[in-house]
């Protein structure tokens, strides 16, 4: 092994190190000044890192050639984190719902990052995959992962019910029927007694894969791992694959198609006028996009043994919605990033749960005038390893914004 | 029958309210082609500021005549209404005019939002409903079985008005056929010698004054207002006015007394239908958009009277 | 007005015309867009069309394209009538354009823009890219071929620009990536809307040369009808004209029979 390969490899190492270190610290420090602090000095270092464009080009370059060994690393650190936090099953928790939420916003991503579908009905459809999961259970006793996919195909088969009628209108129009179908569903659960009313479902059935019950906990190598990582592992290996579905469609033809008929930032006019079936395409990014959403959320009520309607509202398919927003539209590093910031951020700042809504809705209006591009914008699409000029693969499209 | 009269009394005064929201949302529409989703907050700010100067002029100044405090109430609170109208819109619209449509419609979302919990957070008392004091009289009276409440008539005809007010400003004044030219074409007006931040500021200063009424009115009707009560008139009013053809007046005012009708008669008429109203009004929605994808005055950009 | 026969460079009597027009009309609320226009086109020709702001032309193009639905009147391509069909049939059939003002979609790369020309004739859908990716990788390399193919027939170096974003490209190199993605699609009918407005004489020049080698080359039977302003451009490399005013056909020939037309000369100069 080269002195080169070996100093890119050890660079790799220390960034990864650092940046969970950092994010660790910050999930457990409880003094919040002290977790500013934090945030701080990792901000500016980033900030001093970002103009530094030696240095920055150096790391970028040495992700880029071991790529394969940051993909594992990262892997390695995933599966380890529950070990790591072994004293905290609140915060195994809090990570599990932010794979969650990774999953809705990889969903949404595909619905308006890629095929520029406004889809503020989220919170609806991760209902019905919710609910869906919870009759199952409650009333027909059919084991948890057959109800993840129940619940999923759930809120396809609605997703696609209530797109078929508006696959000719403009995006403002979807918008609105969105926020009314979330704003209904959320009316009719409240009201409906068969689907448990304003209680909503109890007594669901924790989650379990083939008689092996969630409640235990994980005795691995000496050590005792709390019952709540096991549905973080399952949440990750969920996410992963879910994940690795995203990218791989991103980068191949589907994702292409998508984009061409993106209303925004795409010309639906001109990909008709090339031969593609822009209604098709996009019943096809809004039903898939419904499948992810429906599973995550059937997912939670069996994570949480209970769904009811307050955690159905408009405000959550915003919160949603502005992960693909703020993470970078179209771009999933950048989708996923947001999602978890959206879930650790609240919880970290509970002192100031009054003015979070506040806050986060001047964020959002700020991102969207100032860096309309996102945390981590999307890149130029390279499609596969080995196809593109490395060198090349650095350049991002678009100006300052 | 009588119920039925009443019902659509009842009916036309809430049209009334839901008009003067969805006024705003078609003008915005088609003046800017812009969808302002934090228009429902407007409508509570309007209310909001309404309360406290009503408040202030009754605590403090001691006033204490009904018509003297309504005046001023609703004279000043279309005024600051407007002018937080006018700032948002320089704050947030005019630095993205030219983006897609798309992100006007997420920015006032997460404005809108922002609004919204700032009344909550910073008013006191916010999360509760608040207090709005009655200073209509309490008079009513019964016509051929049909009861008649001067606080409804008030709102019928103040509303109605408005409405003509705005009517007229609209196709009589210079500005309002500026504001018809950048509806028509922005860049031929522009090009022309109108001013498109003016055209701006003054769609925002004229739904604000609707909408501000519009929430004083509710607040009198129903003597509370809270921080979100925005939220529901917002969606309610833009459906209105989808229903009624986005850019057209006549069209919102249509589609904001189909919608008052269809609550009240759900309420009145199907058991239990007051809790589902959200349900009946969504299913209405969907299917005037079906049927008549333009709206039912089918009005389109470019090619309508406003 | 009858065509004439001189002036056919590429029209044998005996040979039908690839691509027929019969009477196209398009009213918008009241005002006639396109006025009962016939037009032909045959196999390998190139057919100006001609006439000042707002005389139809690019609204023929999208009732032919199958943008706006044709008020009457009909037209076939190759026999077949393609009158009523949505854009993406109509593409299928053989015919494709460039629009006036550029549509090409500025955050993605060069080759995403020319792909999504070609993403009718590709295999790899979902099953390839999710799952047996080396299926998807060959036909990417044989797309990045193709692309690389077209792109040099214009400008060799635009090849080697083929993974940056659009919004950084030339002007220029933008018409081009348009021209190219509409070849991209094996048109049999080429519509061309005013591909060199917004450029300076020597850019029109340089994309003129570009679009004569291309014919000769590789084109030969490709038909084209050509939108433009530029006479310089239109005398050059048109077979034959046709001029529209107020949405009728006023004139039809060479462009040298053309040129002399009264009616024409007024609509462009006034009286």
């Amino acid at each position: 092994m080269s002195s080169h390969t070996l100093k890119e490899l050890l660079l790799v190492v220390c960034c990864l190190v650092i940046s969970w270190a950092l994010f660790i610290a910050v999930l457990l420090i409880t003094n919040l000044f002290l977790v500013f602090a934090v945030i701080l000095v990792a901000g500016l270092v980033i900030y001093g890192f970002s103009r530094w464009e030696r240095g920055k080009a150096s790391i970028v370059q040495a992700f880029q050639r071991q790529s394969r060994f940051a993909q594992v690393s990262m892997i390695v650190i995933f599966l380890c984190l529950p070990f790591i936090l072994r004293s905290s099953p609140y915060w195994i928790l809090i990570l599990t719902l932010a794979i969650l939420w990774i999953i809705v916003a990889l969903g949404i991503n595909i619905q308006f990052g890629s095929a520029g579908i406004i889809n503020l009905g989220a919170a609806a459809f991760y209902g019905v995959g919710a609910y869906t999961a919870g009759m199952f259970a409650t009333r027909l006793g059919t084991p948890p992962l057959l109800n993840l996919l129940l619940g999923a195909v759930m809120s396809t088969i609605v997703g696609s019910l209530l797109f078929i009628p508006l696959l000719k209108t403009k995006s403002h129009y979807l918008a609105l029927v969105t926020i009314a179908f979330v704003m209904a569903f959320h009316n009719l659960l409240n009201n409906a007694e068969w689907l448990g009313g304003a209680q909503g479902i109890v007594g669901i059935p924790l989650m379990s894969v083939a008689g092996y019950s969630f409640t235990q906990e994980i005795k691995i190598w000496g050590l005792k791992l709390p019952s709540q990582a096991n549905f973080y592992y399952l949440a990750l290996l969920l996410g992963g694959l879910l994940g690795a579905a995203s990218w791989r469609l991103w980068n191949s033809w589907v994702g292409l198609t998508w984009n061409s008929i993106n209303e925004g930032t795409g010309d639906e006019l001109s990909a008709k006028c090339m031969g593609v079936t822009a209604g098709r395409w996009s019943m096809i990014a809004f039903t898939i996009g419904n499948f992810y959403i429906g599973l995550a959320g059937a997912f939670y009520s069996h994570m949480t043994t209970f769904i009811s309607p307050p955690d159905i509202t408009f405000y959550q398919s915003l919160l949603f919605l502005s992960a693909v927003i703020l993470g970078g539209v179209d771009s999933i590093p950048g989708v996923c990033l947001a999602a978890v910031l959206l879930v650790i951020l609240p919880e970290k700042l509970r002192a100031f749960q009054q003015y979070w809504v506040m806050f986060f809705g001047i964020i959002l209006v700020l991102m969207l005038i100032l860096r309309r591009k996102g945390l981590i914008p999307a890149r130029i699409r390279s499609y596969m390893r080995g196809i593109r000029p490395t060198s090349e693969s650095l350049k991002t499209p678009g100006g300052p914004r | 029958m009588d119920t039925i009269l009443n019902q659509i009394i009842h009916g036309l005064m809430l049209g009334v309210m839901y008009s003067l929201v969805a006024v705003g949302f078609t003008l915005f529409f088609g003046v800017l082609n812009l969808v302002q989703f934090a228009h429902g907050e407007i409508f509570m700010v309007g209310a909001f500021l309404g309360l406290i100067i009503l408040n202030l002029l009754h605590s403090f100044l001691g006033i204490d005549s009904p018509a003297i405090l309504l005046l001023i109430c609703f004279i000043g609170s279309s005024a600051l209404t407007a002018l937080f109208g006018l700032l948002f819109g320089r704050i947030t619209i005019r630095p993205i005019k030219d983006a897609p449509p798309v992100i006007a419609l997420l920015t006032t979302l997460g404005a809108g939002i922002s609004i919204r919990f700032f009344v909550m957070a910073f008013y006191p008392a916010g999360s509760q409903p608040q207090n709005f004091p009655g200073y209509l009289p309490d008079w009513q009276t019964e016509v051929h079985g049909v009861l008649l409440r001067f606080d409804s008539l008030f709102i019928l005809v103040g509303g109605i008005l408005l409405i003509l007010g705005t009517y007229l400003f609209i196709n009589k004044t210079k500005m309002g056929i500026a504001m018809r030219a950048v509806a028509q074409d922005r860049e031929t007006a522009s090009m022309m010698g109108v001013n498109i931040n003016r055209v701006i500021d003054t769609t925002f200063v004229v739904s604000g004054v609707l909408a501000a009424c519009a929430g004083i009115f509710n607040g009198l009707y129903y003597r509370q207002i809270i921080f979100d009560m925005g939220a529901i008139y917002g969606v309610i009013g833009f459906s209105a006015a989808v229903i009624g053809g986005l850019g057209s007046i006549l069209g919102a005012i249509v589609g904001g007394f189909l919608f008052a009708l269809l609550a009240s008669f759900t309420s009145a008429f199907i058991p239990g239908g007051s809790a589902y109203r959200f349900v009946t009004a969504f299913a209405f929605l969907i299917f005037v958009l079906v049927i008549m994808p333009k709206g039912i005055l089918q009005a389109s950009r470019g090619k309508r009277e406003t | 007005m009858a065509p004439t026969d001189a002036g056919y460079l590429n029209f044998m009597p005996d040979r039908t015309p690839l691509f027929c027009c019969e009477k196209l009309t398009k009213n918008f609320g009241g005002l006639k867009a396109v006025d009962g226009v016939d037009l032909q086109v045959s196999e390998g020709a190139i057919l100006g069309l001609i006439g000042p702001n707002g005389a139809g032309k690019t609204t023929l193009f999208n009732l032919i394209s199958g943008v706006y639905p044709l008020d009457a009147g009909g037209f076939s391509l190759r026999g077949e009538n393609l009158t009523g069909l949505p854009p993406h049939k109509i593409k299928k059939k053989g015919i494709s354009r460039t629009f006036q003002q550029s549509r090409l979609i500025l955050n993605l790369s060069v080759y995403d823009n020319l792909f999504i020309g070609m993403l009718e004739g590709f295999h790899s859908w979902f099953g390839d890219s999710l799952l047996f990716r080396s299926r998807f990788k060959k036909e990417l390399k044989k797309a990045i071929e193709k692309a690389n193919q077209l792109l040099s027939q214009f400008n060799p170096e635009l090849a080697g620009k083929g993974f940056l974003p659009v919004s950084e490209i030339s002007q220029i190199d933008r018409r081009r990536l348009e021209i190219c993605r509409a070849l991209a699609t094996k048109p049999a009918l080429l519509l061309l809307d005013e591909p060199s407005a917004g450029m300076s004489p020597e850019e029109s020049s340089e994309l003129m040369v570009d679009l004569r080698r291309i014919r000769e080359d590789e084109y030969r039977q490709l038909s084209i009808i050509l939108v433009e302003h530029d006479m310089a451009v239109i005398e050059d490399i048109t077979d034959r004209v046709i001029a529209l005013n107020y949405g009728k056909k006023i004139a039809e020939g060479t462009f040298e029979e053309v040129s002399q037309n009264e009616e024409l000369k007024e609509a462009y100069l006034g009286r």
